[in-house]
């Protein structure tokens, strides 16, 4: 398809229907036939009144690949009466020249179907002009295909009537043949040309039917006027007519020029001036096909590459809009993304507002004894946990707990842990049962596979005695003015949310006046440098020991400040929990 | 912390050299999950292991947990008494089949 010219469709076009229809089609084919047989009949060359081009072959092959078979009568009729001439032809009966007429006639019907048949099966097209390999099955095996046909059948007709001698066959076979293949080759296109393309005429090609009309009756008349041989001017025309109209600019400029050099030819002027009519006839059929075929083919081609750049500009705007398609796709689920993130992030920062609401904060309550805790989570949400309640009348409740994991399941496990726990122990139940009831609670109703550490103790603010239960949590630290600072030692009792049925130990040690008992989790003492050394007892020792003097509060914060400078800006990986409780001094 | 596999007859033996804490607890947890998923039995061996974290304690009971919930075993030996005395005192030993050598743990577990 030319990108220039909208073509259309056979099929689009409204060919009449019926029998009046059919009736009225052949009648006007019929019409244009006899018409360019007459031409031909006027301006024909030699002593026969021949053509070297016989226009009404490439009108009825045009005719049948646009209409189908059923135009048959018109062209049969159109040569038999393009045949009138043989009735008036002295030395020929009446009947001979009906029987060469009927040959003729049934010459043209065979050449047409023929050649459109050749056309059809061998390219799948019915007309030339997009593909270089449809011009060649057009202009080479159509054409002289069809025109073999037709001089076989009509010299042989015209043999056997006498109308052809026999010394004649051969010359007349040759006419034949080479006129019809020049009609078809170079009338045909232009009826398809003009057939298919839309509008019928608009100012462009207008203008390239006039300019080369222009152009060519100029060469023919310089030619006249000088003498010279520059019939090969009409070339740089012909492909002129081609790019700027395409087929039918250049259909038009090879049937025009066609038509200029037969008549120039006929009155003896220019390069294919010959000895004899044959061979003028043989010299201006060469070049009809050397221009129709250029002609064509410059067409075919370039339409063939207007077709790959109009695909291949599809194709780009198809991947741009694609890519564009994907980016706004995209963006948009960035989008979402980051509204969801921002939900979680809310949420989050809810969550670790209520789980350090329900973290005391509140000592004030306590007169024998002063109390500091702090935990600060590595991630929005902590698995840490510490607690401080009263149990009646004197005695203290101390929790510090690590849940594994970290996030928003450790969290919950840490409420879950922390509630039970503090519920068991105001109502009053010794620590080791305390610690019991809730591993079995963790143990039984532990989905996602988790445990907890935990040092539980009570603290009776009278004697100091500290009753305690080391669920498998790493040492707190007693600190004192006098002894420094020591460990105390583990006790062999597992995690909580492990083992079920366990029966936990629980120790007693007695609180001086003045001490200081430190709770922490591991946070703080595998708090990392930058290095990757760890902090360690040892360090958490030292501090302890130096602090020991100072009220919990300040013990707490040397101690927080110590890992801060120790971990250098290293990132927290770990949730740090802290609780102190110093006994008044006596 | 190094952690060396071998085979002793048809038992996947572990062995961790060096520091447990919690700059290797997670690499420890993951090597013994892939072993275990190509071998329901394995032994670590402990001889050369030389000092246990709090969060390397946690390592281990996370390991032991795990092994239990999906009917894997997981055996420990070889262990020097100061780290024999950590593993009791944190609660950890009664969570593992514990053996006196490596051969003992690989003729056992088979």
């Amino acid at each position: 398809m030319t990108a220039d010219s909208p073509t259309v469709d056979r099929s689009a076009l409204g060919v009449p229907r019926g029998w009046r229809g059919w009736v009225l089609l052949n009648l006007a084919v019929f019409v244009i036939y006899s018409i360019a047989g007459l031409v031909v009949f006027v301006v024909g060359i030699g002593a026969a009144d021949t053509s070297p081009i016989y226009p009404p072959s490439g009108i009825a092959v045009a005719a049948v690949l646009i209409f189908g078979p059923r135009v048959w009568p018109a062209l049969w009729f159109g040569n038999f009466f393009n045949g009138a001439p043989l009735f008036w032809a002295p030395d020929t009966s009446l009947l001979t020249a009906i029987v060469a007429n009927i040959g003729g006639g049934t010459a043209a019907v065979v050449e047409a179907l023929g050649a459109a048949a050749l056309m059809r099966r061998l390219s799948g097209t019915w007309h030339p002009f997009d593909h270089a390999y449809d011009a060649v099955i057009f202009l080479l095996v159509a054409s002289i295909g069809g025109a073999a046909c037709a001089a076989v059948i009509g010299v042989g007709t015209f043999w056997l009537t006498g109308v052809t001698p026999t010394d004649q066959w051969f010359i007349t076979f040759v006419t034949w043949l080479l006129a019809d293949a020049a009609g078809i080759a170079v009338f045909g296109p232009l009826v398809l040309a003009w057939y298919r393309e839309r509008p019928f005429l608009d100012r462009r090609l207008a203008e390239t039917v006039a300019a080369v009309s222009a152009a060519v009756l100029a060469i023919a008349a310089v030619a006249y006027a000088t003498g010279y041989p520059i019939d090969y001017l009409y070339l740089p025309v012909l492909l002129w007519a081609g790019f700027r109209a395409q087929a039918r600019g250049v259909t038009f400029a090879a049937a025009t020029i066609s038509a200029v050099i037969i008549v120039a030819t006929a009155h003896g002027i220019g390069s294919f001036v010959g000895k004899t009519d044959d061979q003028s006839f043989l010299l201006v059929e060469g070049f009809m096909a050397v221009i129709t075929f250029t002609g064509v083919l410059v067409v075919a081609v370039r339409a063939q590459q207007r077709a790959a750049e109009i695909a291949l500009e599809a194709y780009n705007r198809t991947l741009e809009q694609r890519v564009a398609e994907r980016t706004a796709e995209i963006a948009e689920k960035n989008r979402l993304l980051e509204e969801k993130e921002q939900r979680i992030d809310d949420d989050l920062s809810l969550g670790r507002t209520l789980q350090a609401a329900i973290l005391p904060t509140d000592f004030h309550s306590f007169e024998r004894t002063s109390v500091a805790a702090a935990m600060r989570p590595a991630y929005e949400m902590g698995g840490d946990f510490y607690d401080v309640f009263r149990i009646g009348e004197k005695r203290i409740g101390l929790v510090v707990a690590d849940v594994s994991g970290k996030g928003v399941a450790a969290a919950f496990f840490m409420a879950v842990a922390r509630t039970m726990l503090r519920d068991v122990a105001m109502s009053g139940a010794a620590p080791a049962d305390c610690v019991a009831r809730v591993n079995e609670t963790l143990c039984t109703e532990n989905p996602i596979d988790m445990f907890v550490t935990l040092f539980y103790a009570e603290l009776d603010e009278e004697t100091g005695e500290v009753v305690y239960v080391n669920a498998g949590h790493c040492e707190p630290v007693i600190a004192s003015t006098a002894a420094g600072a020591r460990l105390l030692a583990r006790t062999g009792n597992p995690a909580l949310g492990v083992i079920p049925g366990k029966r936990f130990d629980a120790r007693r040690f007695t609180l001086a006046r003045g001490e200081t008992f430190f709770l922490y989790t591991d946070g703080v003492t595998e708090a990392f440098s930058p290095e990757g050394a760890l902090f360690a007892v040892e360090r958490l020792l030292t501090v302890a020991a130096a602090e020991a003097g100072d009220p919990p509060r300040e013990l707490l914060l040397a101690v927080i400040r110590s890992v801060d400078a120790f971990a250098n800006g290293a990132v927290q990986s770990d949730d740090i929990t802290c609780l102190a409780v110093r006994r008044a001094g006596a | 912390m190094e952690l060396n596999e071998s085979q002793v007859g048809n038992t996947l033996v572990l062995r961790i050299v060096g520091r447990v804490d919690s700059s290797v607890a997670k690499q420890l947890e993951e090597k013994v999950r892939d072993l275990i998923g190509r071998d329901s039995r394995i032994v670590v061996d402990l001889s050369a292991m030389d000092y246990v974290s709090s969060a390397g304690l946690r390592s281990f009971l996370t390991l032991a947990k795990g092994a239990r919930a999906k009917n894997q075993r997981l055996a420990l030996c070889a262990m020097r008494p100061d780290i024999d005395e950590i593993f009791d005192l944190g609660g950890i030993k009664e969570l593992f089949e514990i053996f006196e050598t490596v051969d003992a743990a690989a003729t056992r577990l088979t």
